[in-house]
């Protein structure tokens, strides 16, 4: 009996949604979500995608040359193939999106769309969900609308200059609060769980096939799905080129960013992270520039300037318990 | 399976006919008022009742704020009572919500009409998303906007046109209504107006807070079938015309086409564009917006046509058959109490007074108010809403007028819906009649209550 | 040849200077032209405007920027169209615009972050009158293990402009290095660069280009805009954004001894989506190649991902003269 291709494999033999030509950063990996919703979408059911402002609109959405969006080389003869994105303002897209559905249900309710019912998904970054838009995004979790939210967290606003979002790990370099804070990041995961998520995850796309599986998931989802999604923002951390994914995968490795899934009344569970036995954040810390002030490498090894003992000992900690509350949490 | 064909719609994208089968969506819809109806209702009311007949709101939204709540209210009780496939009303909560998915489902088909009603702080709350509604051509969205004096330090809920006049360039089509059959027939006929391919600009009617809001009076209810026939006919009509405007970007004469939707559509709304480029975009908005003069007309004539009543115009002009001395600008419910004393004024102060009420707002009657003030020998403006200077009607009649010597009086009352009695039109006409007789305005601007003048500024 | 007046005669009579840069968002540009404009003013007599052409723009995507300078006050506020100093930081940026446009009316100066020398710098832009270059990423590499020519390019702009003292200059540059939180070890490495530069910095003083040869783009219209800037999708795609890389390298994909085993990691995480495969229904995607030259970014995640190395980051051919990027 042949196996069927994995998931994420089958996936990259469809038709992207998202093409070439945009402005998103060397290796930013935006981009790379970005494809990947664009291939899962290619379903046979029509496509609508919301996105609030963010660098991720600003660079696939510009008038007059820059729209990377679109499946295929042309509009597609079938509208099971086709798109529709909207941007509308900075903290709308949960709630757009709440409404094309809404619309979509309505139209299919009395025949007026004869279609499947479209995939509806909205894009935003961690000030257009978690900061500005923390209202809209909680309320249409509430209402339990039947859309899939994706939202980007790379702990910065980056879209106006890289200042500092309330899901920054604390002591994280920003423009806004220099040197960091010792504010712990936002528990995004526990809000969007208690207000009602039918389907709560966080993923890194530097681990792909967890991410197909995490995408088809929340596209099939019977009322709000949240996909979280940890990105390293090669501008605004100031990494090395080609280390994109791999910061990904070490976040999660370390417990900051752990990759998660849970479905409401299920058991969840983290992936990607040894509880007992995750690389020291100071592995992850020494990589980006961001952490500069706190971290230098000698001899290619991490070490931890004087003085700075405290505060990475209290990223270290924010790890621990992090991984901790979310195991609670996965259990409720 | 959705049997669909691919047009092509440049520079939009495509549109594919028939993956939306609007056919399906009115035959789906349960007729409220299948004759004609009379009801005593209030302002609200009146301007809730067209989303319940037409086919195409088949979604409401809202969230309640004073003095606009019952609008909601009334969706809500109505399409509880008879359930239909056809009509939701939806809660958000917030008003920044309720516009965020006004804009989502308009775009998502270009067919619906979706509103909502809000007022002064809901419509502030609202302003990046109403700004860019402006904008968006989605001329399928109206804002109902319950008049009220905005904000706070004092906080007053009751009615004055602050907040209306607050959002003047946020790009929608401005109308001030009065009274419950020109907020109903207004509200019927704006639709037509705002998604016609001409001008594709979202709507706002209004009316003052409790002084109309909450007042009732006898509406005359059209039958669902004609109300939509209506609009049906004048979006068909509206398809296939041409353009009205001189167009001083090289116009392909041709039709303007809707542009596609969301759902049945391959396309994209919201890009980002530089300072190269936005420019032309506002120019050619305000040329939409101009349009509305034109396509306007059309639409009032088509409703006088079947309807038989009034279709909406850019003015109301009272006593105008008798050549005044003077006209009375002002805007509102308490214009009625001005045409009410045109007697008295001509038989106590001995002056011919003429009552010019200015219903559309924004894009600014200029022409028509310059045409209607031709000969009077001086013009008194009413102002409702606090302004900085001399006045935002002022400003704007000053405007259309600019180069004639007509004395301008500038009059400030009913702030925050204080009363505006007889003593105090009576003073304004009087002050009104002193200039004309003195060929120039006493004063920049004067503040009357009661009757009395209690505030104002000199001339330089 | 009739004599041309320097920059510094025209400064002196009371003209303004205006000056215009293009390169590469995250290439230096605004390093540049913000050290230029606070050395010029340490100069009291001298007032000087500093500004960008405000974009979007991240990483890659071009940048323009503008400076004008004028004894007393500078009052002016336009874009500068017709420079009398025209920068290239980053000759990527090239492809795209006509850094020179605009010029030719009166003499200009041209400085450029390129291994050419002012003479084929010269024939490859059109370019006549005071023409200096600098190998700005070389000596990047050099002294600071990254290709950023910006440090390099400000030094030979103050060599070619003779405007302000190269003594002011630097310290001008530690100053806004410490204002953007360099550490010291750095802000001491790009002190040796722009010394280095300073010395080796190429000029030229050629016969002036036809005047017609960098016609200024003059707007006529908008155009016929759609409403509400509503569009059709794909746009972008003929946006060529392989000029967005890292100068100097380019990403490579070998596979003599087809190894490539269809894991599919390379396609999925490449942001850019133009890794080029055959689709085998059995094992995932084959690669055979990907659109390096029209849109690789250089980002190497595809070399960070392939567990068989079969991408890998080379050096990029020096561009031949009068080709536009073809290698």
């Amino acid at each position: 009996m042949k196996k069927a291709l994995p998931l994420f494999k089958e996936l990259a033999l469809r038709d992207d949604a998202f093409g070439e030509g945009h402005s998103l950063c060397p290796g930013c990996e935006e981009a790379v979500t970005f494809h990947a919703l664009g291939r899962a979408t290619d379903n046979g059911k029509k496509t609508v995608l919301v996105m609030g402002t963010s660098c991720g609109e600003v660079s696939t959405l510009a008038y007059p040359t820059g729209v990377a969006w679109g499946r295929g080389r042309e509009e597609p003869d079938e509208v099971g193939k086709s798109v529709g994105v909207i941007h509308h303002v900075f903290e709308s897209a949960p709630t757009v999106a709440e409404a094309i559905r809404d619309t979509a249900d309505l139209l299919a309710g009395v025949g007026a769309w004869s279609g499947p019912p479209p995939n509806v998904l909205s894009w935003s970054g961690d000030g257009g969900a978690l900061a500005i838009g923390l209202r809209s995004f909680l309320h249409t979790i509430h209402r339990r609308a039947r859309v899939a939210l994706f939202v980007n967290i790379n702990e910065l606003f980056a879209n106006t200059g890289f200042q500092y979002s309330p899901t920054a790990i604390p002591f994280g370099d920003a423009s806004t609060l220099p040197g960091g804070g010792a504010a712990e990041p936002i528990d995004h995961i526990g809000l969007a769980l208690i207000a009602g998520a039918g389907f709560v995850a966080q993923v890194s796309p530097g681990f792909p096939p967890l991410l197909a599986d995490i995408v088809d998931e929340a596209l099939r989802c019977e009322t709000t799905a949240v996909v979280f999604v940890p990105s390293p923002c090669i501008a605004g951390w100031k990494f090395e080129e080609g280390m994109t994914a791999e910061l990904g995968r070490l976040a999660s490795k370390t417990g900051l960013f752990p990759c998660f899934r849970k479905r409401a009344g299920e058991p969840g569970e983290l992936l990607h992270v040894q509880p007992d036995k995750r690389p020291p954040v100071i592995e992850y810390l020494s990589r980006q520039r961001r952490f500069d002030h706190l971290v230098r490498l000698e001899d290619g090894r991490p070490v931890v300037r004087p003085g700075r003992e405290p505060q990475v000992a209290a990223i270290q900690s924010y790890a621990d318990h992090n991984v901790a509350r979310l195991l609670r949490l996965a259990a409720l | 399976m959705q049997s669909t064909a691919r047009r092509l719609v440049p520079p939009y994208g495509a549109t594919y006919d028939g993956s939306v089968d609007l056919g399906a969506l009115r035959d789906a819809h349960r007729p409220r008022y299948l004759e004609q109806t009379r009801k005593a209702v209030d302002g609200n009311t009146a301007a809730a009742i067209p989303f319940l007949q037409w086919w195409r709101a088949a979604i409401l939204a809202g969230f309640p704020i004073t003095p606009a709540t019952k609008w909601l209210e009334h969706l809500a009780a109505e399409v509880a009572a008879a359930p239909s496939p056809g009509k939701r009303v939806k809660l958000l909560e917030s008003e920044h919500a309720v516009a965020d998915y006004l804009a989502g489902v308009a775009a998502a088909c270009r067919g619906l009409v979706v509103g909502t009603a809000t007022s002064s702080v809901g419509l502030d709350h609202m302003t990046e998303s109403i700004r860019s509604l402006g904008a968006s051509g989605l001329g399928n969205v109206m804002v109902v906007d319950v008049c009220r004096a905005t904000a706070n330090y004092p906080l007053c809920i009751e009615g004055d046109p602050s907040d209306l006049l607050a959002h003047r360039d946020d790009g929608f089509i401005q109308v001030v209504c009065r009274g419950v059959q020109q907020i109903y027939d207004t509200v019927l006929q704006l639709p037509a107006i705002g998604m016609d391919p001409r001008v594709l600009t979202p709507t706002m009617p209004s009316y003052y807070g409790i002084k109309d809001s909450h007042r009732s009076g006898v509406l005359v209810v059209e039958p669902d079938r004609e109300v939509n026939d209506f609009l049906d006919d004048a979006l068909r009509a509206g398809e296939g015309a041409s353009p009205v405007i001189e167009d001083f970007l090289a116009s392909e004469g041709a039709a303007h086409p809707t542009p596609p939707g969301l759902l049945d559509g391959d396309t994209a709304l919201g890009s980002c564009v530089t300072s190269d480029w936005f420019q032309g975009f506002k120019l050619a908005q305000k040329q939409r917006l101009a349009a509305v003069h034109q396509v306007m007309d059309e639409v009032a004539d088509s409703f006088e046509a079947r309807f038989g009543r009034p279709g909406l115009r850019p003015l109301e002009l009272f006593g105008f058959a008798d050549a005044p001395d003077i006209a009375l600008v002002c805007m509102g419910p308490d214009a009625g109490t001005a045409i009410h004393l045109v007697g008295r004024i001509r038989a106590e102060l001995g002056v011919r007074a003429g009552v010019v009420v200015i219903r559309l707002l924004t894009p600014f009657p200029s022409a028509a108010l310059a045409a209607a003030l031709e000969r009077v020998a001086a013009v008194g403006v009413v102002n409702n809403a606090h302004h900085h200077g001399r006045g935002h009607l002022t400003l704007d009649v000053e405007s259309a007028i600019a180069g004639r010597p007509t004395p301008v009086e500038s009059f400030f009352c009913g702030l925050g819906g204080a009363d505006v009695s007889t003593a105090t039109w009576m003073a304004i006409a009087r002050t009104t009649a002193e200039a004309a007789a003195r060929g120039h305005a006493g004063r920049r601007w004067r503040l009357v209550h009661e009757g009395l003048e209690i505030g104002g500024e000199d001339r330089r | 040849m009739a004599a041309v007046s320097t920059l510094a005669e025209r400064l002196a009579r009371g003209e303004a200077i205006d000056v215009r840069g293009d390169g590469k968002a995250g290439g230096g540009l605004v390093l540049v032209m913000q050290s230029f404009a606070a050395a010029l003013g340490r100069e009291s007599s001298l007032a000087v405007h500093e500004w960008p052409l405000f974009s979007s723009a991240r990483r890659g995507a071009n940048v323009r920027a503008f400076l004008r300078v004028a004894r007393g006050q500078v009052e002016a506020t336009c874009q500068v169209v017709e420079p009398d100093v025209a920068l290239l930081m980053n000759e990527a940026a090239g492809d795209e615009v006509d850094f020179a446009e605009g010029t030719g009316e009166r003499p200009a100066v041209y400085v450029l972050n390129t291994r050419a020398t002012p003479e084929e710098a010269a024939v490859r832009y059109r370019l006549g009158g005071r023409v200096a270059t600098i190998a700005g990423d070389d000596l990047g590499l050099a002294h600071l293990g990254r290709p950023l020519g910006n440090i390099a390019l400000l030094a030979a702009l103050v060599r070619a402009t003779e405007l302000v003292d190269p003594t002011l200059a630097r310290e001008a540059l530690a100053g806004n290095l410490a204002k953007r939180r360099i550490p010291a070890p750095l802000t001491a490495a790009n002190l040796a660069l722009f010394d280095a530069a300073l010395a080796r910095a190429a000029l030229c003083d050629l016969p002036l280009a036809p005047a017609t040869a960098h016609p200024r783009a003059r707007f006529v219209s908008y155009g016929r805009l759609p409403v509400g800037a509503q569009v059709a999708l794909r746009t972008s795609h003929a946006r060529r954004t392989s000029g967005y890389g890292r100068p100097g390298v380019k990403i490579e994909f070998a596979d003599p001894r087809g190894r490539c085993n269809g894991c599919s990691l390379c396609v999925v995480q490449c942001p850019d989506g133009i890794i080029q495969f055959t689709a085998d229904p059995k094992r995932g995607a084959i690669v055979h190649g990907a659109r390096f030259d029209t849109h690789c970014k250089g980002c190497r995640e595809c070399v960070t991902a392939c567990p068989l190395d079969l991408f890998h980051e080379v050096a990029a051919v020096t561009r031949p003269e009068g080709a536009t990027g073809e290698t």
